[in-house]
């Protein structure tokens, strides 16, 4: 167990941190320039009535403790990036470890499947948004996150491995059942401060970083888990 | 739904319990780091990762 544990990890950090990094490279130029651009006009709208202001400018959450902004701010964004990639990562390498043998090529596949899974299907019920977007509770908004990527997660296993077609279409009936039903507990009603230009900007940006990051953690995953595998031969099973 | 009922068994046939054991402790794992990463709410955690929060659309604030 330890054996098989082990490999699993590695693989993990590897592609986690291989991913991280090539998305804190990829958001400094796309993507965060956005998110402080957004903050300007947050900062200059008039506080709403009964709307959460986001922390960072909040009054509530100015007295806590932030990252300076600059190169402290950005320190920070790609020690979490590292970190969301190695936790995306535990999970993905687990399922190449109960494939048995893969490749990087089969990793790449599985880097897809959880972009379809934990971006992209997500994204549809929850639009990526900005500073100062206001499209309701939290609570929900997150809960709504975690039921989509897992039920879609499962959808997929279901479609892409059994082989039976009502099993196939119970995978079917939940990938879209949160895309069907969760639409309705996002509230975008109230128009916020930031300009629609950057937020459609911003929606394609976050889109096309995910891919990138997870085709990266997948590919870079797979590569060190069957090197690994190689490596141990008959120990495999230890 | 956990991976046992997810993942059929001819898929798991090359796979022993002690893979299946590693598996399940590493998405547990990975489940606890993105919790911390991506929905904690305290404010130090939530302002440290705020920019990340945004960048890879968890809901944020």
């Amino acid at each position: 167990m330890a054996a098989a544990f082990r490999r699993i990890f590695f693989a993990a950090i590897i592609g986690g941190l291989v991913a991280g990094i090539l998305l804190s490279g990829i958001q400094a130029f796309r993507v965060l320039p956005l998110v402080w651009q957004a903050e300007k006009y947050e900062a200059m709208a008039p506080s709403r009535q009964g709307a959460v202001q986001s922390n960072r400018e909040s009054p509530l959450a100015a007295a806590e403790w932030q990252p300076a902004d600059g190169l402290g701010r950005f320190f920070h964004t790609v020690l979490f990036n590292i970190l969301s990639g190695i936790g995306f990562a535990l999970v993905l390498a687990a399922a190449l470890a109960m494939r048995g043998n893969p490749d990087w090529r089969e990793g790449l596949l599985w880097g897809a499947g959880g972009f379809v899974a934990f971006s992209l299907a997500p994204a549809l019920n929850i639009p990526p948004v900005l500073p100062g977007m206001m499209p309701g509770d939290v609570a929900t908004r997150q809960l709504l996150w975690a039921v989509t990527g897992i039920a879609t997660a499962s959808g997929l296993g279901l479609v892409v491995f059994f082989r039976r077609p009502a099993i196939k279409g119970a995978g079917a009936i939940l990938i879209a059942a949160p895309l069907v039903f969760g639409e309705a507990l996002v509230d975008f009603s109230q128009a916020g401060p930031v300009p629609a230009e950057l937020a459609a900007s911003f929606v394609s940006a976050t889109l096309a970083a995910s891919l990138l990051f997870w085709l990266a953690m997948g590919g870079c995953s797979g590569y060190v888990f069957s090197r690994l595998s190689a490596s141990h031969g008959s120990s495999r099973n230890q | 739904m956990s991976y046992r009922t997810a993942v059929p068994s001819h898929v798991l046939s090359k796979a022993d319990s002690n893979v299946k054991t590693a598996a399940l402790l590493a998405i547990m794992l990975g489940a606890m780091i993105l919790f911390g990463v991506g929905f904690a709410q305290p404010a130090e955690i939530h302002n440290a990762a705020h920019d990340t929060r945004h960048a890879l659309n968890f809901p944020c604030h």
